[in-house]
């Protein structure tokens, strides 16, 4: 092989006009080498002459074919060359460079992040024409504002208004979803009027809608599927429509599937038709949610009044039913995200923007350090002809680079940020929001175009309001003044500006560190959770006997004896079942919320609609002493409550104290008993709270009731026959025994097809509650760690750069006597007083904020007086260590530096 | 030297690569082919600058268009009959750049000698 005819082909590589420029000559080049080494030189050495030259010549071609076409005799002209040579100068400063590029990457990516949140949870909304149509009814009356619509009231709602293009009913149900392959599942679903889906304006992904005539009565039973479901079940089955489920134990012909993202009302997996048979339910009965369009340019003002006539004309019509009884009307998304989740989402956007202002803050001084350190050699070139103009392009193209630099770290990290909200937020339970922690199904959160154009822009902006002032001054800058050695004009101007820059920095991050010390206080506060409690190794997992359709008398457990019986059968199988140790029915889990039901103190008046209600749990005697509760006071529940026998009840702590005037033992109160109505029941004994309101706790009252006695009826739902249906169960088991597999098998044993589902352990559910606190607790940590840092850069930044400034000046007392240590201390005490001015404005915008801001917190009140100081003493050591270090080196100046003219 | 806003300054290359700096050396006194180049680099670096062919290339092309260099007719003393040699000279943009560039290392090495690391 030919090493001369081996270079000769490789320069064909080259492309055309380097290859006839150079490729003669370079032949030439390699031959008088070659024929120079090769003479003596052993195998390997021609064999690594030969590939290194080659390897050249690769190289060579792929410059070529990479560099852009040379237009112009100058390239270094031009929009191109400005950015080139903008890039080379800021090359040549790496650490300013980078300095910029983080603070601001990590401004703008917080905030991108943050700004993606809200969007993609407030700002979108509903995924419907015209959603801000959409509102959400319910009743009211003189004490409550969430009273469930009726079905009468529905109907008369829909003939008399004049401002809806159409209302819909619909109602929640619990679906047992039963194929003879798979374990039964529990299913969110929703029985709904057909009209709902012209109302909101939707298609089917296949088949069809419900339409009115399976709203008929003795219309086969029919059901519309969603996307999830089908997905999970039926792996996308094209020929889902006309095939059968069972569903509460009656088969369901499949008429359609909804396409994905949709999950109305909340997060609903499958909708059934919605029958209102007014004949069977008395006026002021019934449970329903309703949901309207607004016509075409109304506003939910004119609508409010034109209800509040409807609602008059109802209560003149039918005194003892609607007598008092008012439409409340709200936009669709206020009802199911409440205020304190909007707010929570908007104050860190609001924390993230004040990040990012201290970034550019930082940004501005380190520009305006940098633009006075080059101001000589800006005045030649201005002086010298260059044109102001030229300079302020080339300051312009520098902050392009940064603004573009700074996006790219943004966005990478806004899609960490955003990756990490809708991981960990899109998990059910993390947020407790107005109707439980379900994840509404319109939330989409995620950094899309529209967020990653809002990073270019606050780039952008960010940058430009930084580099604005060094801009101007480069644009005004007289060169005479600035080629003279004395600058101290000018310099003065730019100290006090920059000064002024670290007080507002101090003060920001006193704003955002102050709101961080709340939320790491609050979410220290979730460790008291469960504190007392033996919450190891019990598992939890809920059974739902099948709702019955309204009427449907006949099936399992249509009757309230057959569910009791059913439940006291579990009780025994489970009891007998060797691999349980200890096993305990009730209708509540530890540290999720209880709901609530009727009570009145004996001295109110006898009225079964009375106002009060309470949180109310029936659990079995175990239930508390799996747990390792033990009584305050009196005893707890006993075997010995059952069905037949006295009443009882045992409270907890807070209700005690609220209602019983601190003695509890003994008293009586009214409960609703087996028909519905109050009657007297005895207090047998005082237990300590145990956040029967999950953890937010605003209402901690709680009453516990022996699951024997359980079964009154509540006026819950469309359905009359809710009661007995559902009921958690924990479970001990022996060591190493799978108690999620013997509680099916238990329930399988007694209830085919009925499902066991929520299947968790309570020290799972303690570890998820308070996930919200730690998500925003995490976000807050990360917006405090940077300010911090931005804080360092900004103190440390100012107090070099003033050193050295003031290199003469410190050069000058050092030769008059002063001492190294005594220079140290001047400069550390001035930047000091600045830091103190800086954090005394900064205790004035934290009291602002925590007042103004309305945060959810845990157990913490927004005038925490631990967290203010606490946080003005960190920031006071960060400002102290961050001037020390220049200020260690100030104390090493010679005094020859007073001789230099700079 | 006037700055004019069109031209480029100086102090836009430099610093300079040290084996650009070489090979401005090698034609600063008077033209050289490319194998010329790399003689007078390698005699001159003696070992701390390795040059090789391809490399040579690069940078003469860049320097090229960057007007560093130019090209020259073949001097009429030519030195060796083959055809295909192109010679190359400094340009007067790569003198200043020189200049400029000597001027500022010129400086540090008297700032360093006047702080004592580094020997005259």
């Amino acid at each position: 092989m030919d090493p001369i005819r081996l270079y000769r082909w490789a320069l064909r590589l080259l492309p055309g006009p380097v290859r006839d420029r150079f490729a003669d000559e370079m032949q030439a080049t390699f031959e008088a080498e070659w024929r120079a080494a090769a003479p003596g030189a052993t195998s390997v050495h021609k064999v690594l002459f030969v590939a290194r030259a080659l390897t050249g010549v690769a190289h060579l071609a792929i410059e070529a074919r990479m560099d852009r076409p040379q237009t112009r005799a100058n390239p270094l002209s031009g929009l191109w060359g400005d950015l080139r040579r903008a890039a080379r100068s800021l090359a040549r400063e790496p650490t300013f460079s980078l300095t910029v590029v983080v603070a601001l990457g990590l401004g703008v990516g917080l905030t991108a992040s943050s700004y993606s949140i809200v969007r993609g949870t407030i700002l979108r909304g509903l995924p419907f024409e015209r959603p801000q149509e959409l509102v959400h009814f319910e009743r009211g009356d003189a004490e409550s504002e969430s009273l469930p619509v009726t079905p009468h009231d529905l109907v008369d709602w829909r003939a008399a208004n004049r401002s809806f293009v159409d209302l819909a009913g619909y109602t929640e149900a619990v679906v047992n979803l039963t194929a003879p392959d798979r374990p039964s599942e529990r299913v969110y679903g929703s029985y709904i009027e057909a009209r709902a889906f012209g109302l909101l304006g939707v298609e089917p992904a296949v088949g069809r809608l419900l339409s009115e005539s399976d709203e008929r009565d003795g219309a086969p039973p029919v059901v519309l599927l969603g996307d999830r479901v089908w997905q999970r079940w039926f792996e996308r089955d094209p020929g889902i429509v006309g095939r059968s489920l069972r569903i509460n134990d009656e088969p369901h012909v499949v008429v359609g599937v909804m396409p994905p993202g949709f999950a109305f009302p909340l997060s609903e997996e499958m909708w059934l038709p919605l029958r209102l048979d007014l004949a069977s339910i008395a006026r002021g009965e019934g449970r329903l949610d309703a949901v309207g369009r607004l016509r075409l340019g109304l506003g939910l003002d004119e609508a409010r009044a034109d209800f509040a006539r409807v609602s008059t004309g109802l209560a003149e019509a039918y005194p003892a039913s609607n007598a008092g009884i008012r439409a409340v009307l709200r936009a669709y998304v206020d009802e199911y995200v409440d205020d304190d989740f909007a707010s929570m989402v908007w104050t860190l956007l609001i924390a993230a923007s004040l990040v990012l202002l201290l970034a550019s803050f930082n940004v501005a001084s380190l520009l305006l350090a940098r633009g006075t350190t080059r101001a000589g050699e800006l005045a030649v070139r201005v002086s010298l002809g260059a044109g102001r103009w030229r300079v302020a392009r080339h300051l312009a193209s520098e902050a392009v680079l940064l603004a573009g630099a700074s996006a790219v770290v943004g966005a990478a990290l806004a899609w960490v940020g955003v990756g990490w909200f809708a991981g960990r937020g899109a998990r059910p339970g993390t947020f407790q929001l107005a109707h439980g922690g379900d994840v509404p199904f319109w939330w989409d959160v995620r950094l899309d175009g529209a967020s990653l154009i809002f990073v270019l822009a606050v780039s952008g902006v960010a940058v430009a309001g930084a580099g604005l002032l060094p801009i101007l001054r480069g644009l005004r800058a007289n060169p005479n003044q600035l080629l003279r050695s004395d600058t101290r004009g000018a310099s003065a101007r730019t100290g006090a500006i920059a000064r002024a820059v670290v007080v507002l920095q101090m003060a920001l991050a006193v704003g955002v560190l102050s709101v961080a010390g709340l939320m790491g206080r609050s979410v220290l506060q979730l460790s008291d959770v469960g504190r007392g409690l033996e919450t190891s190794g019990i598992a939890v997992g809920s059974v739902a006997l099948p709702d019955a359709r309204l009427g449907a008398d006949e099936g399992r457990f249509a009757d309230r004896e057959s569910r009791r019986r059913f439940w006291s059968d579990l009780r025994r199988a489970l009891a007998e079942d060797p691999e349980v140790e200890v096993a305990a029915i009730g209708t509540a889990v530890p540290f999720l919320r209880v709901a609530h039901a009727p009570f009145a103190l004996p001295d109110d008046e006898a009225d079964p609609d009375g106002p009060r209600d309470v949180a109310t749990a029936f659990v079995e005697p175990a239930w508390f002493t799996m747990l390792g509760v033990t009584p305050l006071e009196g005893r707890l529940l006993a075997d010995s409550d059952r069905g037949g026998s006295e009443p009882v009840a045992v409270v907890n702590a807070s209700f005690r104290d609220r209602w019983l005037d601190g003695s509890a033992v003994g008293r009586v109160v009214r409960l609703p008993g087996p028909t519905g109505a109050l009657q007297l029941a005895r207090v047998v004994g005082v237990v300590p709270d145990l956040w029967v309101d999950g953890i937010r706790d605003e209402e901690p009252e709680g009453v516990y009731r022996p699951f024997a006695q359980a079964g009154a009826p509540n006026r819950s739902g469309i359905f009359d026959r809710r009661e007995l249906r559902y009921a958690q169960v924990l479970v001990r088991g022996i060591e190493g025994a799978s108690v999620h597999a013997a509680l099916r098998r238990a329930v399988d044993r007694l209830a085919p097809g009925v499902p066991v589902y929520g299947l968790s352990t309570v020290d799972d559910t303690l570890r998820r509650v308070g996930g919200e606190y730690r998500l925003y607790g995490m976000y807050y940590l990360v917006f405090g760690a940077v300010s911090l840092f931005m804080v360092l850069v900004g103190v440390y930044g100012l107090v070099a750069y003033s050193v050295g400034q003031r290199r003469r000046e410190i050069g000058i007392r050092v030769a008059l006597g002063c001492r190294g240590p005594e220079v140290v201390a001047m400069v550390v005490r001035r930047a000091l007083n600045l830091v103190v001015v800086g954090l005394g404005l900064g205790w004035v915008v934290a009291l602002w904020m925590q007042s103004s801001l309305s945060l959810v917190l845990y157990r913490v009140e927004p005038g925490d007086p631990w967290v203010v100081p606490a946080v003005l003493a960190l920031l006071f050591s960060t400002g102290a260590v961050a001037a020390l270090i220049p200020a260690l080196r100030a104390g090493r100046v010679e005094p020859s530096e007073a001789m230099r003219r700079d | 030297m006037i700055l004019d806003p069109l031209r480029p300054n100086p102090s836009d290359f430099v610093p300079l690569k040290a084996v650009v700096m070489e090979i401005l050396l090698a034609v600063a006194d008077r033209p050289r082919h490319g194998y010329g180049i790399l003689q007078e680099v390698r005699e001159a670096a003696a070992g701390s600058i390795r040059l090789d062919t391809g490399p040579l290339y690069r940078h003469l092309r860049r320097l090229l268009e960057q007007g560093l260099v130019v090209e020259v007719d073949r001097p009429v003393e030519g030195e060796d009959d083959d055809e295909r040699r192109r010679y190359y000279a400094l340009a007067p943009l790569g003198r200043e750049v020189m200049e400029f560039e000597g001027r500022r290392l010129s400086a540090l090495l008297d700032r360093g000698r006047a702080l004592g690391f580094l020997s005259s």
